[in-house]
């Protein structure tokens, strides 16, 4: 029974994350549909050309060609190459926007401080290494975190920038064929949710920002002596982890709408307005809190 | 007597024009003689996807090779086709067909056409067939032949080609292939004088999901070829 029940367990945390990943999926769908044509078609044309080069040579006496000629498909594999491209890059800006835009990831990061934990030991021996030492432990920290999550301060910090940027690598035409094929794709696969969600990503995100919390993860606006200051008052307010935590508990739960309850705290002012959860019965694109 | 002479005089002037308007090709290539020719090729391609079109186009480029003869033997032309960089020895039948090609074992011969054997008249139409095999699958490739003038006095006849082939297609992919040409054979010489033909290749590919089906890409070509004699060395 206890083998039972581990098993139906793996199998459901399997479905879960199953579950999980394809909904973070949005590029895969389209993507495979069409590398899948361009293999049928790649298919077709190999085929052909050994066929039509049976006759294309009427006269015996004329010896095997050698001479090659441009093929006009060839520009459409590369312009289909650059939307691969864009994908990639699409899929990856979605993925972080999804996991760290709202915030709450820079919350925890916030409140983890190894700096302030490891060197706890040395606060009552030698008080002032820890003056000196801590900020280059926070600062060593942090950019090991981001390296680790595969994020760019200077790339990352403005996400609707970097989609831009991926998106103008293709001519207003090559643009337009892209466009085409969603539209095709959308019309073939009515119940493929994948291509309106990216369709409408791509649209949007290009015109307003979205993931603003990630800012704080990768610019962190805590000053580096901070930790000084908290391990010297542990009870401070603002930067107490554990009531941080608490906060951050409480907004999981759904007992408050904002990570920062507080009416007269400025950091509430500038929480990102993706921190807020759209009005009930609308699809929101950037809705990452399920 | 004199009702039958006048059907008869018409008869006797049909027999006399359909024998004069008739001619035999075949090749009679001399032996330890060198045929030079120049063979031209352009080619022109197009790929459509809904309003965006991409075009290539290549400019004519010129070949030249020799097609020597070093004998006839079991009814069949011993010929080395080629240039300094390559030869073929192929052997070749008086009517075109290849023999054996011993230096292209393994490459696939192409389906060549050939010429009918005996007397051709004008304005008659040939046909060669060939069952071609790709994998497990047998594509059905056809040569039309049609013998459009005979030039006596210069010894020129003028011949039309077509080619037919049916390539696999099913409902979301459409195909067609044509191709047409002229060959002048010169017969005093039993050489080709001169030959150029045109192909046409045109893939249309759709998609389909259960009852919608969507055009998604179109691809064309065409190329154009030349040959031409340059020269005979006895």
């Amino acid at each position: 029974m206890k083998r039972f029940s581990i098993c139906l367990l793996l199998l459901l945390s399997a479905t879960v994350s199953m579950a999980q990943s394809h909904g973070s999926d949005i590029t895969s769908p389209f993507r495979l549909w069409l590398l899948n044509n361009e293999a049928r078609v790649f298919s077709s044309l190999a085929t052909d050309e050994i066929l039509t080069g049976k006759v294309v040579s009427p006269f015996s006496l004329l010896p095997p060609t050698r001479l090659q000629t441009g093929k006009a498909e060839e520009k459409l594999w590369e312009t289909h190459r650059k939307i691969y491209v864009l994908l990639d890059e699409t899929q990856n800006i979605y993925s972080v926007a999804r996991k760290y835009g709202n915030g709450r990831f820079a919350v925890i990061t916030k409140q983890a401080r190894p700096e302030t934990w490891s060197l706890m030991p040395l606060l009552a021996a030698t008080p002032e290494i820890i003056r000196t030492v801590s900020p280059l432990f926070r600062k060593t920290f942090h950019n090991t975190l981001l390296k680790s999550m595969n994020l760019d301060p200077e790339r990352d910090i403005d996400l609707s920038a970097r989609l831009n940027k991926a998106l103008k690598k293709l001519s207003d035409e090559e643009f337009r064929l892209m466009n085409d094929y969603f539209g095709t794709f959308a019309a073939l696969f009515p119940s493929d949710p994948s291509i309106r969600v990216l369709k409408s990503f791509i649209e949007t995100g290009s015109r307003k920002p979205f993931g603003t919390g990630l800012k704080e993860l990768l610019r962190p606006s805590v000053e580096p002596s901070a930790p000084t200051k908290v391990a010297t008052a542990q009870a401070a307010e603002p930067d107490d982890p554990l009531a941080e935590l608490e906060k951050l508990a409480q907004f999981d739960a759904g007992l408050t709408d904002s990570i920062n309850p507080d009416p007269d705290s400025k950091a509430d002012e500038k929480q990102p307005a993706t921190l807020e959860p759209p009005p009930p019965g609308t699809e929101d694109l950037f809705n990452i809190w399920d | 007597m004199k009702r039958l002479r006048k059907p008869g005089i018409l008869i006797l002037l049909l027999i006399m024009a359909t024998c004069a308007g008739a001619a035999e090709i075949k090749y009679a290539y001399k032996k330890g003689s060198t045929y030079s020719y120049r063979y031209t090729q352009s080619t022109s391609s197009k790929s459509k996807a809904f309003t965006v079109s991409t075009a290539e186009s290549s400019p004519p480029v010129s070949y030249d090779f020799s097609v020597k003869s070093i004998d006839f033997q079991d009814g069949a032309f011993i010929l080395d086709v080629g240039d300094k960089a390559a030869t073929y020895r192929r052997y070749i039948r008086e009517n075109g067909e290849i023999k054996g090609a011993p230096a292209e074992a393994g490459q696939g011969i192409p389906f060549f056409l050939t010429f009918p054997e005996g007397d051709w008249k004008v304005a008659e139409k040939r046909q060669v067939r060939k069952s071609l095999s790709l994998g497990n699958k047998d594509v059905m490739a056809i040569w039309s032949l049609l013998l459009k003038s005979v030039d006596n006095e210069k010894g020129l006849a003028e011949i039309l080609f077509t080619a037919n082939l049916s390539l696999p297609e099913d409902q979301l992919r459409q195909k067609g292939f044509s191709l047409k040409g002229r060959v002048v054979f010169n017969m005093l010489e039993g050489v080709i004088h001169q030959a150029d033909w045109q192909t046409t290749y045109k893939f249309n590919f759709s998609n389909k999901a259960f009852a919608i089906t969507r055009n998604l890409w179109v691809f064309e070509k065409q190329s154009s070829h030349t040959l031409a004699m340059t020269g005979i060395q006895e």
